[in-house]
């Protein structure tokens, strides 16, 4: 028990240790972008990516360092990256708009259907962990709901608790499918930028396959299937290839 | 000395005569030549000298002069009369000597002023081959031994490319000429020359006046006949060794012809003549062209040389819809006409026009740019026009220089609005004037970072959390099902045995009442009684009284009749308890009452 205690100590300070250290790092990182040093910014955003940190902001300030050295599809890549952290931030969304303006490729994209959009903006409100401590919160509500319901010899205070425990239990389980949906959206690995200036996509998962269409960099795109090295990918608006892997980067 | 001018002046009215500036000429004709040679040495003035100073020529001897000659013109334009005089002083001198000579000013004395002419410089080299002819005089050459010059060797003909430096930087100025070298009599060159194509530059031909006569000029101490053919100014466009290409030049001499046959005829029509066609070839020239160095400003667009800027506006304040010209002019040595535009930054709201650009060449090297911006403010306030920036490349310091002009502030006033100029829309609302793009700035306060991953959601202690409240939620139900069966387990018991203890309790009584023991006898029935009760309808024994227990037995649907016997049974326990009288009879009685009782409510509440 009590090494237990001091392992979860230890392990505290660290991760308090290595979050000060992220935020040194994350602070160079903005004083250089101030000054115009925006190599300097990008390394030092990088590295706090690289040692397993995530934020919102974080991509957002490396895909704004990216813009300013020209590179039009690490910006894009990590704009997506900050919207799918945070996809009700203004400032990610025209950025990223901006950096679409540089892409060669004109993709007619086929809306999505409405309900889903729905859920997804519903969905991401917030992140999953919230939605998990609600939906645990509201099933411990239902739960002694329940019990009054139970143990109640008083007709009124039974309807009463009836009703509320239907409609608590009906919250609690959407926020266990919303924490889930969440999740997933987070840690789904579905769509990517293209980083190479040129990609042709062919029509098998081979080099003597045919040559389908040409993308260029900055697109995004939706990977659907995978094959040694080759990715079956969909554009905006529902062509289908194979790349190679190394041509695009996973938001 | 005022006072003279004055005179002067009045005199020069006077006479109708338009005064002019003096001027003293001195030169030599030809001023190369050979010893033995001779030669003339003029002094031109436009006025009449009272005294002229010529100094000694020791160093030459004097043939003959002077010969003076003068000329006079007027000219009458426009109603002004203009006349002038010349006076030419010629000596006839020969040269002793081979060498340089400088033959030092003359002094003339004009009206009690002196003037200075120029020196003349006199080259003189040794005496050996015939003096060269030119062009036009074909001059005979008597001495010359027929057939000698059957071949024209190289040394008494040949063109040269020449230029003035040959290296330099990228854009630099160079000047190259060709020039034609004859100790022959040249008759001919060939008109259509265009001479080498400057690969790797950017040329520009300077205009020279067709060759007439050639110029007498020591070649290593040989007099040659010199022309130059074609003048250009070349601008280098890539650096690295550029080698101009060797070309060739038609050109035909003449050469005398010797007859077998000589006839008097011949003779005296003088020696025959042909005329024998010829192609120069020049040489190669290399050039070594140095790239610009690298630290040059962004203003820089690729001048080279020296230049000078100045911007001039013709009024900075106008009213609205007024025009106005931004002048701008860049004058000096270099690539003049290669300045791009200059990029200037107006205020947004100022509405300008494309450049008017104006190249002027004032010579093959140097010039003049000037943009000419016509400015149109469409709405009034203060402007401020930066300053025009503009960088060269000095190749003499080796450095980039930026000129700067200097900033313009024009104030527009609202103007008296044209309708019939302008049509009125609406009210002047605008829509706000984007200047330009840009990505939103970092997010510079500090913000949260957390570890990537590890989510609640789906975690063992979030499957725990529901476990562990359903569980609490299950354990609760059961305990308290538990002690609700525990409860009535007992009152079942307590009701199945309720018959058992009263019977047990009642022979006690019995027993009692044998032995004459009223007190315990009926306290015996009480107890028996109460329990029997207690027991049946489980109500703890405190709670207990008439008035509950005679509403518990309504409750359980006992007629009234059996309740008040009950009761009555109650009242007599616990009135015939502490009497002392004791009757057997009575006891009896109520034990027989009891029994009857607790059978007819054990039928009841079964």
């Amino acid at each position: 028990m009590r090494k237990a205690v001091t392992i979860v100590v230890i392990n505290l300070l660290m991760s308090s240790l290595f979050a000060f250290e992220a935020d040194s790092v994350i602070k160079f990182g903005n004083d250089s972008y101030a000054k115009g040093l925006y190599y300097y910014a990008i390394e030092a955003y990088e590295q706090a990516v690289d040692s397993g940190y995530e934020a919102p902001e974080l991509y957002y300030n490396l895909g704004n360092a990216y813009y300013k050295i020209n590179n039009i599809p690490m910006a894009i890549l990590n704009y997506e990256r900050a919207k799918k952290l945070d996809p009700y931030d203004d400032d990610v969304s025209h950025n990223l708009a901006l950096a679409n303006a540089h892409v060669i490729d004109k993709i007619d994209i086929i809306p999505e259907f409405f309900i889903k959009t729905w859920i997804r903006n519903i969905v991401s409100l917030t992140g999953p962990d919230r939605w998990a401590v609600i939906s645990i919160s509201a099933f411990l509500l239902f739960l002694v709901l329940f019990l009054v319901y139970l143990f109640s010899a008083r007709i009124a205070l039974k309807k009463l608790t009836f009703w509320l425990g239907i409609i608590i239990l009906f919250i609690s389980v959407s926020a266990f499918y919303s924490a889930w949906k969440r999740k997933e959206l987070l840690t789904a690995k579905d769509s990517a930028i293209i980083i190479s200036p040129t990609v042709t996509a062919k029509s098998s998962p081979a080099e003597s396959g045919v040559d389908l269409f040409i993308i260029h960099e900055g697109t995004k795109i939706i990977i659907e299937d995978s094959l040694d090295i080759w990715n079956r990918i969909r554009i905006g608006d529902g062509t289908v290839g194979w790349i190679r892997k190394e041509d695009m980067e996973i938001i | 000395m005022r006072h003279c001018f004055f005179i002067l002046s009045v005199f020069s009215i006077l006479s109708g005569l338009h005064s002019q500036d003096i001027s003293f000429k001195a030169y030599a004709a030809p001023d190369v030549l050979r010893t033995g040679e001779q030669f003339q040495l003029v002094y031109e003035l436009n006025a009449n000298p009272s005294e002229l100073e010529i100094p000694e020529f020791s160093d030459f001897r004097l043939l003959g002069g002077p010969s003076t000659s003068s000329s006079s013109s007027i000219q009458i334009v426009n109603g002004k009369t203009t006349r002038s005089v010349n006076y030419s002083y010629t000596y006839y001198l020969q040269a002793v000597s081979e060498g340089t000579y400088t033959i030092p000013p003359a002094t003339a004395k004009i009206k009690r002023d002196t003037y200075q002419s120029n020196p003349v410089k006199i080259e003189v080299v040794k005496g050996s081959a015939p003096s060269p002819p030119s062009a036009t005089q074909a001059d005979e050459t008597e001495e010359k031994p027929a057939g000698e010059i059957d071949v024209p060797a190289s040394e008494n003909l040949f063109v040269r490319l020449h230029v003035d430096k040959t290296s330099a930087y990228v854009g630099e100025q160079i000047v190259a000429w060709i020039k034609i070298y004859s100790r022959l009599n040249l008759s001919q060159v060939d008109p259509n020359f265009k001479g080498p194509d400057f690969k790797g530059f950017f040329q520009q031909s300077v205009n020279i006046p067709a060759l007439r006569s050639l110029e007498r000029e020591n070649v290593n101490g040989e007099i040659y006949g010199t022309g130059i053919l074609r003048k250009v100014v070349l601008y280098p466009q890539r650096a690295g060794e550029i080698i101009i290409q060797p070309f060739e030049v038609d050109v035909a001499y003449q050469k005398q012809i010797q007859r077998r046959s000589k006839s008097i005829f011949d003779d005296f029509f003088g020696p025959s003549v042909q005329n024998v066609p010829v192609t120069l070839k020049s040489q190669k020239v290399r050039l070594n062209i140095k790239p610009l160095p690298l630290n040059r400003p962004a203003s820089y667009t690729g001048a080279v040389g020296s230049f000078h800027l100045d911007a001039s506006i013709n009024k900075t304040e106008v009213t609205t819809n007024d025009a106005i010209t931004l002048k701008i002019n860049i004058s000096g040595k270099g690539n003049v006409k290669l300045i791009d535009d200059l990029k200037i930054k107006f205020p947004p709201s100022l509405e300008t026009f494309e450049p008017l650009v104006n190249t002027v060449q004032d010579n093959a090297l140097s010039g003049r740019q000037t943009f000419e911006y016509t400015i149109i403010p469409r709405y009034a306030g203060d402007y401020k026009i930066e300053p025009v920036e503009f960088t060269y490349f000095d190749p003499s310091s080796k450095l980039y220089k930026t000129l700067k002009t200097q900033e313009f502030n024009i104030s527009v006033i609202k103007g008296r609005e044209d309708t019939t100029d302008i049509v009125i829309t609406g009210l002047s609302k605008e829509d706000i004037k984007l200047l330009g793009s840009d990505i939103f700035y970092i997010k510079s306060k500090p913000f949260k970072v957390s570890k990537k991953g590890g989510y609640i959601f789906e975690s063992p202690a979030f499957y725990a959390a529901y476990l562990v409240s359903f569980l609490l939620f299950i354990a609760f139900i059961i305990i308290r099902r538990e002690r609700i069966k525990r409860n009535s387990n007992i009152s079942l018991v307590k009701n199945r045995q309720a018959n058992k203890y009263a019977r047990r309790r009642l022979r006690k009584a019995l027993v009692l009442m044998k032995h004459n023991n009223h007190e315990a006898f009926y306290e015996e029935v009480l107890k028996a009684m109460w329990g029997y009760l207690s027991d049946k309808l489980s109500i703890p024994g405190a709670r207990l009284s008439k008035d509950s227990s005679r509403q518990a037995l309504v409750e359980h649907k006992v007629d009234d009749e059996l309740i008040n016997r009950f009761l009555d049974i109650i009242d007599t326990c616990e009135y015939s308890r502490y009497s002392p009288v004791s009757e057997s009879e009575g006891m009896h009685k109520l034990y027989a009452d009891a029994i009857n009782t607790i059978i007819k409510l054990q039928q009841k509440l079964r």
